[in-house]
């Protein structure tokens, strides 16, 4: 057991692992507040087409995933705070991403084997085979995502939970949409690095939703969050190198955990809120459309 | 021409046709509501769900199709008790999407190597369906429509105004989960002809086309169906045509396409949502 | 016998004396509603007599709503008892019109006017329903009424907002309800979309003889239609005339505090109680 905890496979794989937890506990944490579930699921697939799409041009394909994220976002930009209500538009781009990748992979699965096996690395998520100088760039991407979080903190929080006071208070609500938005896709791009496309939505909104549910206030959410995260991406590794069946990848443990937390919390949510849920009748929870 | 008029001679040619055709028709009603009711990410979830229990079937050895329905149908209920709520409903669905999607891996996993079988149901499988799979997807189809019809009042009302519903006296509770339900069961029957990667195109890209164009339910749902008959029947028969390309990618393209095209021609902004 | 017989001359002479009265519209009896480990009412009793129009007020959480609720038979008294024109409360009793608070109509605000009006005379009933040409006459007559004829072809989200509530009044009076519930329709108005449609529920009251209860957080528009006042708060509950009700008395001893009502220009205003 030392030998593998003391591998450089094992090291790459945690440092990457809690780096990428974090990174999408805190990114998660506003995504849940702004609605955007859907979002950045289609995020998730859009950059499994910039990323199959590079790699048919013999890119990399974390390149081509954050290309193609943020010319999505530029795209989306112009729909902007209309986002929310946007599902139809959002699940369409969706499946034209999903269908470019598609596209892609089936055109470069016939090229070569190798092209081949590393677009289902992109599906399937490359934790365990993390090289050495993508945690270096992943450090200074997530290094540099929470800086400007933390730098716009207070004025995101605000015109997350209130955008017209935010709004009429000054803060500039459309920039912050963008830039936000911006951190969304790279997160993501980093969140399918280490999960693979299908599953790099859990580790954005389990944590974040669960945390949301059981802990009001803002800083203390964020926080149980990113410890949701990590606890959930340890317990992962975990049973992937320690566990009894191989070959299965490392995000489908740390899917089937967030899962698990965030069941949890919305039964004890919903348990306690059952007495409360009356007394408000069923307008409590109208979201204001423009 | 001629080249396709011969095709159409083809026993798999017309099986997947009549499966097709008649799958359509629900998929637009369905999608008008799912659309409706802001379940588009339910439209989504469901398909990749569907394709977990689709190799949770394989692994057991049974057909997929049996994981398909099962898994579906089995989330249509979990989704039924996350209740209305927009934000926190839409988190639950990405919630259990992903959860199936990681199991459907996990599955596919203890089966060492990633299955052909399974490959279909990413895909699509419309060109090799067999003579039962039409009689059941007919079936299906029809009783799914029956059930649409006869829901088509009280889900209509409770989709547009649902507290003067309740106190109307619709079951809205019963005809949401039975909506579901019926999501779930169409879902399963169009993942056979779109694969489950690119169901959305055609279970909510007709009827947000159609709704760029008409606004009466009636209207906008026939429209639905004529938009979903076109992709799917011009999708066979390209892919029967080029033999490279599946049938989903067409399917898809059209259905894409015509979105889009649609909606610039009528202008983003004169349909406020 | 002497008794039989005066009563027997008083009713050849005034057979309205004699008459047994109408039963009320609206009974309750030693009803208390308890919501979670939070008392909404405790022991009210009070009846409406058929055709009054009745101002429900009180500050939030009074149980306003809660009180439309039971009416309606969305939710059960923990004690007592509620009847509605003579019966108990259940839901879909076509003989009473809802027009809830915060309506919108979120996705399908492209529907018609129409066919949105038209969701209260059988949007509850199964099937798709065949298009008929008595349906289109009731859906007119209802549309006039409200004075909604001339956008009832339009879709909703190009209507304005007393215009959607004309159209959400008429699918509440398409039913030919005895009973009209009305959750703050005037909320979401300005002063004069307000006094527009005060004015048409007043006169479609008056035609139909319906009772109404309007929940609303200010009488003072009110005041020239309504014949009495529901005062709701704390838990307790006050009916009567506006005079008779809306005074510092008895606000102060709802409350359990100092309130005071003080009367400028003709319009009453509340003062120390959180509304």
């Amino acid at each position: 057991m030392e030998a593998i905890v003391a591998s450089e496979t094992f090291r790459n794989a945690l440092v990457g692992g809690s780096l990428t937890a974090v990174l999408c506990a805190c990114v998660g944490y506003f995504m849940v507040l702004r609605a955007l579930a859907f979002a950045s699921e289609a995020l998730t697939d859009i950059g499994f087409a910039g990323a199959t799409g590079s790699v048919l041009l013999g890119w990399s394909p974390f390149f081509g995933m954050m290309g193609f994220g943020l010319l999505a976002v530029l795209a989306f930009g112009s729909l902007n705070n209309r986002l929310r209500g946007r599902d139809v538009e959002v699940g369409m781009v969706l499946s034209f991403a999903l269908g470019l990748g598609v596209l892609f992979l089936s055109l470069y699965g016939r090229s070569s084997a190798t092209h081949a096996s590393s677009g289902v690395g992109l599906l399937f998520g490359s934790l365990l085979s993390l090289p050495g100088p993508l945690i270096g760039i992943l450090l200074a991407i997530a290094v540099g995502v929470l800086f400007v979080l933390g730098a716009l903190f207070r004025p995101l929080l605000f015109s997350s939970i209130d955008p017209e006071a935010a709004r009429a208070r000054g803060v500039p609500t459309k920039a912050l949409d963008f830039v936000f938005l911006l951190l969304l896709a790279v997160t993501t791009a980093v969140g399918i690095q280490a999960m693979g496309v299908l599953l790099a939505f859990a580790l954005l909104s389990a944590p974040a939703g669960a945390a949301h549910k059981l802990v009001r206030h803002p800083l203390g959410a964020l926080l149980t969050a990113v410890g949701l995260g990590l606890a959930i991406t340890w317990g992962g590794l975990a049973l992937a190198f320690f566990g009894p069946w191989t070959r299965v990848p490392v995000g489908v443990y740390i899917a089937s955990f967030s899962a698990l937390i965030y069941a949890v919390a919305l039964v004890r949510d919903r348990f306690r809120g059952r007495l409360e849920v009356e007394e408000h009748g069923h307008h409590h929870e109208r979201e204001v459309h423009d | 021409m001629t080249g396709l008029w011969h095709l159409l001679g083809y026993q798999f040619l017309q099986n997947a046709l009549a499966a097709s055709c008649t799958v359509a028709v629900c998929a637009a009603v369905i999608g008008y509501f799912l659309i409706g009711r802001g379940l588009t990410f339910a439209g989504h979830a469901f398909p990749n769900i569907g394709f977990a229990g689709a190799a949770g079937a394989v692994l057991a050895g049974v057909a997929p199709v049996f994981g398909l329905f099962s898994f579906t149908i089995g989330a249509a209920l979990v989704f039924s008790f996350l209740g209305k709520e927009g934000r926190d409903r839409d988190l639950g669905i990405g919630v259990t999407m992903t959860f199936c999607l990681g199991l459907g891996l996990f599955f596919l996993a203890l089966y060492s190597g990633y299955a052909d079988r399974v490959y279909g149901i990413l895909f699509g499988t419309i060109l090799g369906i067999s003579a039962g799979e039409v009689a059941v997807t007919l079936v299906a189809s029809a009783v799914t429509l029956a059930a649409l019809a006869f829901l088509f009042r009280p889900l209509l009302f409770s989709t547009a105004v649902p507290e003067s519903a309740l106190a109307r006296g619709v079951p809205a509770k019963l005809v949401a989960g039975a909506f579901l339900v019926l999501t779930a069961i169409t879902v399963s029957l169009a993942v056979q002809i779109t694969g489950s990667l690119l169901v959305f195109t055609l279970l909510v890209g007709p009827a947000a086309t159609a709704r760029s164009v008409f606004r009466r339910p009636l209207a906008v749902i026939a429209l639905a169906v004529g938009l979903g008959e076109v992709y799917v029947v011009a999708g066979i028969l390209a892919a029967a045509a080029t033999g490279t390309l599946p049938v989903s990618f067409f399917v898809a393209a059209f259905s894409f396409v015509t979105f889009i095209l649609v909606r610039w021609l009528r202008g983003g902004t004169s349909w406020k949502r | 016998m002497i008794l039989s017989l005066i009563d027997r001359r008083i009713s050849q002479d005034y057979p309205e004396a004699m008459a047994v009265p109408p039963p009320p519209c609206i009974r309750l009896s030693g009803v208390t509603v308890r919501l979670g480990n939070r008392t909404i009412q405790e022991n009210m009793s009070f009846s409406l007599a058929q055709g009054e129009f009745v101002a429900l007020l009180g500050p939030n959480g009074a149980g306003k709503s809660t009180l439309l609720k039971l009416l309606l038979g969305l939710l059960r008294p923990t004690a007592g008892e509620v009847s509605v024109l003579g019966k108990a409360p259940r839901t879909g009793n076509q003989d009473i019109g809802y027009l809830p608070q915060f309506l919108n109509l979120d996705s399908m605000n492209t529907l018609r006017a129409r066919d949105v009006v038209g969701f209260g005379l059988d949007g509850h009933r199964w099937g798709i329903g065949l298009p008929s040409r008595k349906r289109e006459r009731i859906l007119d007559e209802v549309l006039t009424e409200v004075d909604a004829l001339e956008f009832s072809k339009a879709s909703f989200d190009e209507l304005s907002g007393g215009e959607r509530q004309r159209l959400f009044l008429a699918q509440a009076l398409i039913s030919n309800p005895k009973l009209l519930l009305l959750d703050e329709p005037l909320a979401s108005l300005d002063i004069a979309h307000s006094q527009e449609v005060i004015a048409l529920i007043t006169k479609v009251s008056r035609a139909r003889n319906m009772t109404v209860l309007l929940v609303t957080h200010d009488v003072n528009p009110l005041l020239p239609s309504i014949d009495k006042v529901l005062y709701l708060a704390n838990g307790q509950s006050a009916l009567g005339k506006p005079d008779d009700v809306v005074t510092t008395e008895v606000l102060s001893r709802l409350y359990g505090s100092r309130v005071e009502v003080v009367t400028a220009l003709d319009r009453r205003f509340v003062v120390g109680a959180e509304t």
